[in-house]
């Protein structure tokens, strides 16, 4: 938990494009200044040019000091004294290359000075890439606090569900019994009054086991979730009215990787796919539903297919699966919404760390 | 599995103190069955449940300190011919469905409600010792042949004896029961199987209509 995990690659690429493009800006500069748009200076074109790509390849360099590999907060501070100690290496290297083209007053003061020039110049070309994966590695850090908090909250989650599927339930199911009971007894009596009554508050506490701590059980926890994430789905599938047909596919090493999927993640999955089963019955109509869990990409990949009336022309608002992308994306993962084979095709990825 | 004579040895694993009580003493009040171990959780099973010992283990699936499915898949390795009856305290019957693929037999289950019905309880478990599977019987008759599914092309007929026999009656108890001669009941489990293109043994036959069953039936939450 200590060091950050590597960022995701689309914020690397962000960074990298910014400073690559920074670089290049730069270089395009520096050559644009020096240039002396006299015919009679041919030649130093052709050199100016070089010292521009020298500078652009130096500060594509800093780039990938700054960016390459995982970003852990304790070497910062090395990576920093790297990319300032390459800065004085090019601007050493672009020293040298100027008094060959430009040659100055051959006095160390002067050499200096442009040396310190230079260095400062390659730190400016570095900069904005440097500042970039301060605030990547700031994202990063925000994204696995966020993480802690929705583990902790699973965690809850579960032993709220495993308390009402334990204690509370098997409490219901001994006072249900022992009502029975009684009313076999009165039935004995022959107090047959008794007796019914007996069996009706029998029957509401099985109404209160079955239904209502059920209900409020699965709204906390989805029935079956800590079996795994194909089990819940299982489940889901199964609860849906039998006039609804349905299939579910499970792909080649899900079952493995399930075991090892963190709590939080199959709750997002699980919450998702609920969702979509939601919609697919009371938007879609649908008569048919086809479920698949399969891995893709090193990714988890769940798709829902139906044959209802797929998704309306004009889009949909579908505020009801957006907080669960708001989840989903600082992960990496993704919902797709779209038109299927029949109907509508929803589909959840989950990258697997 | 268990000759005739030789009761039926059972193990139970539960970890609320009142249920594995009653279900001690239902067993201890019944002939032919004989209960070996009464258990607390997954950690005490494991030490006491030793490969020879059990001929069926009643397992809670919602244990303190574990699972009742993952402990019936340890205890299968570690005694392959051991028979597992799981017990719920809510519908989880649906779960089987994945389960059922990487079990050795075919598990039984049965809700905790029910269990408190010595007849069905004692019944579940010498059928299930004899290699039947054993489903809720509740739950059976609730359950509903999804759209869709072989299972809902049965005939009334057909899909009452099945239903029967996923409840874990032998031929001659659905014969009983339904008021028809056993001949009958054997030639309807024909035709099921011939429906549901089931092959095999006679045992294997069973089984798999009544997996059969579990998987192409649902039980659709009340309104």
């Amino acid at each position: 938990m200590g060091a950050l995990r590597p960022a995701p690659r689309d914020a690397l690429r962000a960074a990298a494009v910014v400073g690559v493009v920074n670089a290049a800006l730069w270089s395009m500069l520096v050559v644009a200044v020096r240039v002396s748009w006299d015919p009679d200076d041919v030649n130093t074109v052709a050199q100016e040019a070089a010292i521009g790509v020298i500078t652009l390849v130096g500060g594509v360099l800093l780039v990938a000091v700054c960016l390459v590999g995982e970003l852990p907060s304790r070497r910062r501070s090395i990576r920093l004294i790297a990319v300032l100690a390459l800065s004085v290496v090019f601007a050493a290297l672009r020293t040298v290359v100027d008094q060959r083209v430009l040659p100055l007053a051959g006095d160390t003061h002067s050499e200096l000075l442009v040396l310190g020039i230079n260095t400062l110049a390659y730190l400016m070309v570095a900069s904005p890439a440097i500042l970039v994966s301060a605030l990547v590695a700031r994202r990063q850090a925000e994204q696995e606090a966020r993480e802690a908090v929705e583990a902790d909250e699973a965690e809850l989650r579960r032993d709220v569900s495993e308390h009402l599927h334990g204690a509370v339930q098997n409490r219901l199911v001994l006072v249900g019994a022992g009502l029975d009971q009684l009313a076999a007894e009165s039935d004995q009596e022959g107090r047959p009054e008794r007796a019914d009554a007996l069996r009706a508050w029998a029957q509401m506490v099985d109404t209160v086991r079955e239904q209502d701590v059920r209900v409020i059980s699965h709204q906390v926890f989805p029935t079956g979730l800590d079996l795994g994430l194909a089990q819940a789905l299982g489940l889901l599938l199964d609860r849906l009215p039998t006039s609804v047909a349905t299939s579910f596919h499970l792909g080649e090493g899900v079952r493995e990787l399930d075991q090892a999927l963190p709590i939080a993640d199959r709750l997002i999955v699980a919450a998702v796919i609920e969702e979509g089963l939601t919609n697919a019955l009371k938007h879609g109509h649908a008569t048919r539903i086809s479920l698949d869990l399969s891995v893709a990409d090193r990714a988890l990949v769940a798709t829902l297919d139906d044959d209802g009336v797929g998704l309306p022309t004009g889009g949909t608002t579908e505020s009801g699966l957006l907080r669960q992308r708001a989840r989903l994306e600082p992960r990496g993962g993704r919902i797709v919404l779209g038109n299927g084979p029949a109907g509508t095709r929803l589909r959840v990825e989950l990258p697997i760390g | 599995m268990t000759g005739p004579q030789r009761a039926v040895r059972v193990s139970i694993v539960e970890d609320e103190t009142l249920l594995l009580g009653m279900l001690e003493q239902t067993f201890r009040n019944t002939p032919g069955v004989r209960v070996v171990h009464a258990l607390p959780g997954v950690t005490e099973a494991r030490l006491a449940i030793t490969r020879g010992s059990t001929d069926v283990a009643l397992l809670d699936i919602n244990l303190a300190d574990g699972n009742g499915i993952a402990l019936g898949l340890q205890l299968e390795r570690i005694d392959p011919d051991i028979r597992i009856v799981l017990l719920s305290s809510h519908d989880m019957m649906g779960v089987f469905t994945t389960v059922q693929d990487e079990v050795k037999h075919a598990w039984s289950y049965l809700s905790k409600r029910s269990a408190f019905a010595r007849d069905v309880l004692v019944q579940a478990v010498i059928a299930t010792s004899q290699g039947r599977v054993v489903l809720d019987p509740q739950l059976v008759q609730r359950s509903v042949p999804r759209a869709g599914t072989d299972v809902a092309d049965l005939t009334a007929g057909q899909l009452q004896v099945l239903r029967l026999v996923a409840e874990g009656l032998s031929n001659q108890a659905v014969a009983d029961r339904l008021n028809i001669s056993p001949r009958s009941v054997e030639s309807h489990l024909l035709a099921i199987y011939r429906r549901l293109e089931i092959e095999g043994g006679d045992a294997n036959r069973r089984v798999a209509a009544v997996l059969r069953f579990l998987r192409e039936t649902g039980r659709s939450w009340a309104p």
